[in-house]
């Protein structure tokens, strides 16, 4: 009989080249799930909160949940858990792919990477061997030829690696597993670069993590997947569509910001949306381990067949940039991908770059033959290559990400992020709930740490009128919470449109023998989210970090549906304190004891 | 510039026939704009806009302008359209979340989705 978990956990110290074994503490395991609970826990007992982010003292954990691997529907999810360089805080990255499966068939729950390697280096693991191997022969290689190079010296291995842009420590750099899945934000890419780590490859002869009870893991499985298959969202809408479909329904509702969020109605949206890529583009659907949905899009970028964008980067590129061309945009994702950078805060620091153009702020001459104009598929291109690369002055100030680059000018305000990390594509002036989620996520400006989007605007579980502030920040809340346990389990946050608390309670005890009800399950998600922000304290965090940009508050939407509106976090927020059982953004002493996280 | 202010201006200017002529003149505009403000898309006065997407666009058109004239609400358009009600996910009215039995009114912009999600 099986735990889900395999019981040990990897500590590969890069400094020194000592690699040790440790056993898993499975109460613990049990208490913080896995993934980003755990991972959150051992950061935090180990005291990473207070070191710099780039130096040899961070430790950059690789970790999966009870479920990865296991039979449960879209289980091939790990976590990235660090603490990032571009927030100062708390960073869990979750990516698909095979990769997090593969470790866990290899027989670890973890790897923990410390320290910093003399030359630049790659982990290789092979089921129980694990060893730190010479990566000089590939520096400076992007990361689907590093792939392919890598998969030549370890034939049936998945592929774990960082591009140029971690390789100088961009600091919105991303770590790239089987060529297109990202674990893509916070700059966890810049802290592998830190320790010299180009890769880690993983290979494994066994492909079946036994559970506590194999039965009752088949039925709730069943039950999972007829739900997935039932809901129009997960059977139909994302299969057929991915995650792009979304570019015309938030564009309706005039909340796609628009030109670093000056607007927030792109006319030219359909150009860039899930019809006009599937009409155009799509090649066929991707798929992560095990998972039934197969929400991934396989593009034609001029003779190549690559990975495609996600909503985030076909907002970001698009109508953030003012740019309508689908084509340039397919292409800037794609360099994201090969260069290693975030997707996301990529494209919105050009954004934002644009925006003090326009403004005359940046000058012509600063960008060295590539204007940043408004609507330019150009410079999208042109200037996420210059970011990769790290080439010319504005570029590397640049691939630090919108607050450092405003910052530089003087111009703060158009910095379009919370806690240095930017926001993505959805407007909370027109969507009251999600800027609680933007405001007080813990690893800064980010939409999947409590996704708001799906109440407010797709009608799941039900609808809320997503202009209201009344009960939102609960709502919000619970979002968070249950985001946390499915992050912990290694299941694909996607998998909530179809199924809920007590889905996930069966498939975790049938994997694992706990005995969580529906409603103890979020009080553990509740634990996490918790101990998330007791480690954003420890790193210095303060409540004024818990803020949106002004420009939500101050300037209302110009254009479009949502024309007039502005966002009520003035309103939201100290409720939400009120429900989380916080003072001053961070937990009280009552809250602590409730959750068993007292000092 | 509130209607009455335009007015007494106008009434110094041109005197009282012209008054009455560009009051009317100016609550039409009034009028004719106020429709046009409801939906966001400009179209005709007398029309609305329907938008169609994802699936539903297999077989039919992205955007159907239609005389708003005998439409009462969005399950008209839906039958006219040939689109079973229990297929549709989402529906806008301007932009606001609404209900197929929602009335409807010329200068309006429908948005009708089959279920969709992603993040
Ligand atoms: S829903 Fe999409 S992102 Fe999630 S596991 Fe499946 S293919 Fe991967």
């Amino acid at each position: 009989m099986g735990t889900g978990y395999n019981g040990k956990i990897a500590r590969i110290n890069l400094t020194t080249g000592e690699i040790t074994t440790e056993t898993l503490d499975l109460e613990l395991a049990k208490r913080f799930i896995g993934g980003r609970g755990l991972g959150t826990k051992i950061l935090y007992d180990e005291g990473v909160a207070k070191v710099g982010p780039l130096s040899p003292e961070n430790k950059l954990i690789y970790i999966t949940g009870p479920m990865t691997g296991t039979k449960a529907p879209t289980a091939g999810r790990y976590m990235v858990v660090t603490k990032s360089p571009l927030t100062g805080m708390i960073a869990s990255s979750n990516s698909g792919g095979k990769w997090g499966g593969k470790l866990k068939y290899a027989g670890w729950d973890a790897l923990i990477v410390e320290g910093r390697a003399e030359k630049l280096s790659y982990i290789n693991v092979e089921d129980e061997k694990i060893e730190i191997l010479d990566a000089q022969r590939y520096e400076g290689m992007m990361s689907e030829k590093l792939d392919e190079e890598l998969k030549k010296v370890h034939p049936s291995c998945s592929v774990l690696n960082i591009g140029p842009a971690g390789e100088h420590q961009a600091l919105l750099a991303a770590i790239m597993n089987d060529k297109d899945r990202a674990a893509g934000r916070s700059g966890v890419g810049a802290v592998m670069g830190s320790k010299n780590l180009k890769a880690i490859t993983v290979s494994a002869q066994r492909t079946v993590i036994p559970a506590a009870d194999e039965e009752a893991l088949k039925a709730a499985f069943e039950d999972c997947l007829k739900l997935i298959r039932e809901n129009g969202v997960t059977g139909g809408g994302l299969p057929t569509y991915g995650t792009a479909v979304l570019v015309n329904i938030i564009n309706n509702t005039g909340s796609f910001p628009t030109r670093n969020w000056q607007e927030s109605y792109f006319e030219q949206a359909d150009d860039t949306s899930g019809e006009t890529l599937k009409e155009k583009y799509l090649v066929k659907n991707a798929a992560c381990h095990r998972c039934p949905i197969a929400c991934g899009r396989v593009v034609k970028v001029g003779d190549k067949v690559v990975g495609g964008p996600e909503y985030e980067p076909l907002w970001a590129y698009g109508g953030n940039c003012g740019v309508n061309d689908l084509n340039a945009i397919d292409e800037a994702n794609m360099w994201c991908n090969e260069y290693g950078l975030d997707a996301i805060s990529t494209p919105c620091t050009i954004a934002a770059a644009m925006e003090l153009y326009d403004k005359g702020i940046i000058t012509e001459e600063e960008c060295e033959g590539m204007p940043l104009a408004w609507g330019s598929a150009a410079a999208i291109v042109e200037w996420t290559k210059r970011m990769g690369e790290g080439r010319g002055k504005l570029a590397r100030l640049m691939a630090d990400g919108s607050y450092r680059l405003c910052e530089y000018y003087q111009h703060p305000e158009i910095s379009m992020s919370v806690k240095k990390q930017e926001m993505p594509a959805y407007d909370a002036r027109g969507i009251q709930g999600i800027g609680i989620t933007y405001a007080t996520s813990n690893r800064g400006g980010c939409h999947v740490r409590g996704y708001m989007i799906s109440p407010e605007v797709l009608g799941l579980p039900e609808q809320l009128d997503r202009t209201s502030v009344e009960g939102k920040a609960k709502w919000c809340m619970i979002f968070q919470d249950l985001t946390a346990v499915i992050d912990s389990m290694g299941l694909c946050l996607f998998s909530s449109f179809a199924l809920g608390a007590p889905n996930y309670a069966a498939l975790l005890n049938a994997g694992t023998g706990t005995s969580y009800t529906p409603e103890e399950l979020l009080v553990a998600g509740e634990r996490i989210y918790n101990l998330e922000r007791l480690f954003n304290k420890a790193a210095g965090m303060r409540p004024e970090d818990d803020r949106l940009p002004k420009r939500l508050m101050e300037e209302p939407i110009q254009n479009g549906p949502s024309k007039g509106q502005r966002s009520r976090i003035d309103v939201t927020l100290p409720e939400y304190y009120k429900v989380r059982g916080w003072e001053n953004a961070f937990p009280t002493e009552e809250t602590l004891k409730r959750l068993g996280l007292e000092a | 510039m509130s209607k009455f202010g335009l007015q007494t201006v106008l009434s110094e200017a041109y005197g009282l026939e012209g008054v009455l002529f560009a009051g009317w003149l100016f609550g039409s505009l009034c009028l004719h704009s106020e429709k046009r403000m409801r939906g966001f898309a400009g179209q005709e006065a007398g029309m609305i806009e329907v938008r169609l997407f994802a699936t539903f666009r297999e077989g039919r058109k992205k955007i159907y302008q239609m005389d708003a004239e005998g439409l009462e609400k969005a399950s008209d358009v839906l039958d006219l359209l040939q689109i079973p009600r229990e297929e549709v996910a989402i529906y806008l009215i301007n932009g606001r979340h609404s209900s197929v039995e929602d009335k409807i009114q010329d200068g309006d912009v429908l948005a009708i989705f089959p279920p969709v999600g992603g993040g």
